[in-house]
């Protein structure tokens, strides 16, 4: 019964991070953080059918390692206003995410020129290896948080704790890979934007010439 | 880092073991002994099962021979096929008659066993383990439409169905768990792992084959490559002990009746191919009678479902000949005001006796019942 006590935390987790930074935003500041903290925490404590998490579940599903990952981000950013996945390091998720979503979405959906991976996850030591090769990359990177994610995937499928006893739904879920590419379509953005700015203030075009500022 | 390095190389020492020795598939299929010596001779004869339910609206029967030998069906009913009030009814079969059907499962109830908001509930089909326990798969849908389904495992505390023991939600897909359903038969493996011919419908049709723990965890799930949309399997243990599976048709295949065989208890299947009976995209059931014919229940027109006759055949492959005529719009007479007569999803059981029963929906307001005696139908198939 454990898996049930993980995919119930995660959820409150959910709900907790989500109403932290509703309250963060409405009311303001940290103070209104704790309010949105608190009103989650009691929330989740309310009979069955009336707690959000009764509808979060049945519309997410179960979540993974990299949904607790990226809701534990979500929750310190609102109660400390404190990034604890750090700017590069969520390029390497959102990547990795993005890639092992690629590598089991197609076929598990009946795209038959692909070789399901998804049934590689019930049970194939070479799936768990590759797992373990990423983590050591991500050590040698000096990548924590993206230590801990693979960490926990290889946990949470090793003690069968996650409600599947598939690998690839320890690793990632569809809700993580949606903030994936919520994350790096921001960034593409944002460096367009920077680009442009850049352009216009003075500094290189596409064509590589330099370009100077009136005021310069 | 030296904290996450740690706990990471923890992880990875406990999921290696554990990948190293769990073992998904492999084992044999249970097959329950099933020969009788003498044939029943049993004249066929239809029964209506649902009479007793109130629900204006029934659909997907599925039945099981209980130790004693009664026999209990289940099916879903409501308003409509998909509304929020439709529940799985269940009714018993004892001597010569159907008892009062009564209600075994609802929205609420499965809500609150899987701990979340579920909007309808879809196709049950039963299973007796070898312990002797009702296992109900059922599938519900908590977002959207039959692709939006996930199944959920409901055991019951005795025959009765009256109390469950509890309830889990099969985990077989990545993408939020959507889009698998379940119709046919049940096959148990002798290491006590429930095998469900199922099939998943969200972007495209295919069937699978699920593989569930008695903790009620999917262990293993193996796709069935088709070309088009092939779904509904309906598998049974066909000659040499080989897994064998008839499958509905969907768009962009032909409107036959398709065939699969696996020699490895469902591992890996060969490419389906189409058999000489049509199919109007409905649902199929099979099974093997005591001289090792196959029986097949289909409707036999690839435009309609207003015939559902019985086939039989010595292969799988066919050739398949005609053995009984179950119901046929033009010898009833109620049926004039229907928009459309549908006679579907047959489900094919045998009894301990040796006689076969048919289950099928009659014309989405009735579950009928046809038991059929095994001569009737080997005698019968050689006069023709």
């Amino acid at each position: 019964m454990n898996h049930l006590v993980v995919s119930e935390i995660s959820h409150v987790l959910l709900v907790v991070a989500l109403l932290t930074r509703i309250m963060r935003r409405l009311v303001g500041g940290p103070r209104g953080a704790w309010i949105g903290f608190a009103l989650g925490a009691i929330l989740t404590v309310l009979p069955a059918e009336y707690t959000p998490t009764f509808y979060t579940r049945g519309l997410f599903g179960e979540f993974s390692a990299l949904s607790l990952i990226f809701l534990a981000h979500f929750l310190v950013k609102g109660l400390y206003d404190y990034q604890l996945i750090p700017r590069r390091e969520g390029y390497y998720l959102a990547v990795t995410g993005l890639a092992a979503a690629a590598l089991i979405y197609p076929a598990s959906l009946g795209v038959n020129a692909l070789p399901d991976s998804y049934e590689l996850g019930y049970g194939s030591a070479g799936l768990v290896a590759a797992a373990g090769g990423l983590g050591a990359f991500f050590l040698w990177r000096g990548c924590p948080v993206a230590v801990i994610w693979i960490g926990l995937s290889l946990f949470l499928y090793g003690f069968r704790l996650h409600p599947s006893l598939n690998f690839w739904d320890s690793f990632i879920d569809l809700p993580s890979v949606l903030v994936c590419a919520g994350f790096l379509t921001h960034a593409l953005w944002r460096r367009m934007r920077d680009g442009k700015a850049l352009a216009v203030r003075g500094g290189v075009d596409s064509t590589g010439h330099v370009l100077i500022d009136e005021n310069s | 880092m030296i904290l996450s390095g740690a706990f990471y190389l923890t992880g990875l020492v406990v999921a290696y073991f554990e990948s190293a020795t769990r073992q998904p598939g492999g084992a044999k299929i249970r097959v329950v002994a099933q020969t009788t010596q003498l044939l029943s001779d049993r004249q066929a004869r239809i029964l209506p099962v649902s009479t007793t339910c109130p629900a204006p609206s029934v659909h997907s029967a599925s039945s099981v021979v209980l130790p004693d030998g009664r026999i209990r069906a289940f099916w879903f009913g409501g308003s409509k096929e998909g509304a929020s009030d439709v529940a799985i009814w269940s009714a018993e079969f004892v001597g010569e008659s159907w008892r009062q059907a009564h209600v075994v499962l609802d929205r609420e109830t499965l809500a609150r066993g899987t701990r979340r908001f579920i909007r309808k509930l879809g196709n049950p089909v039963v299973h007796l383990d070898g312990d002797g326990r009702l296992h109900l798969y059922v599938v519900s849908v908590s977002l959207g439409g039959w692709s939006g389904s996930a199944v959920n495992r409901v055991i019951y505390r005795d025959d009765s169905c009256a109390a469950i023991d509890h309830v889990d939600r099969l985990i077989s897909s990545p993408f939020l768990n959507l889009g698998t359903l379940v119709r046919g038969v049940i096959f148990e493996q002798e290491d006590g792992i429930d095998v469900l011919p199922a099939y998943h419908e969200s972007m495209r049709k295919f069937p699978q084959i699920l593989r569930v723990a008695r903790d009620g965890r999917v262990v293993h799930r193996q796709r069935v490559k088709v070309r088009g949309e092939l779904f509904q399997p309906w598998a049974l243990v066909g000659e040499g002990g080989d897994l064998e599976m008839f499958l509905r048709r969907g768009e962009g295949t032909e409107a036959r009746v398709h065939h699969a065989i696996s020699s490895d208890d469902g591992e890996q299947w060969s490419e389906p191919q189409a058999l000489e009976t049509e199919n109007p995209n409905a649902g199929i059931s099979a099974i093997r009678l005591d001289d090792g014919s196959y029986l097949k229940a289909v409707n036999p027109n690839a435009e309609r479902r207003s015939e559902l006759i019985l086939l039989r055949s010595e292969n799988a492959t066919g050739p398949w000949h005609p053995v009984h005529v179950v119901d046929n719009a033009e010898r009833q007479d109620d049926e004039g005001h229907f928009e459309r007569v549908e006679y579907s999803y047959p489900w094919l059981m045998r009894d301990s006796e040796g006689n076969i029963h048919l289950f099928y929906t009659w014309n989405r307001r009735e579950i009928r019942h046809l038991r059929i005696g095994q001569r009737q139908l080997i005698e019968g198939g050689r006069a023709q």
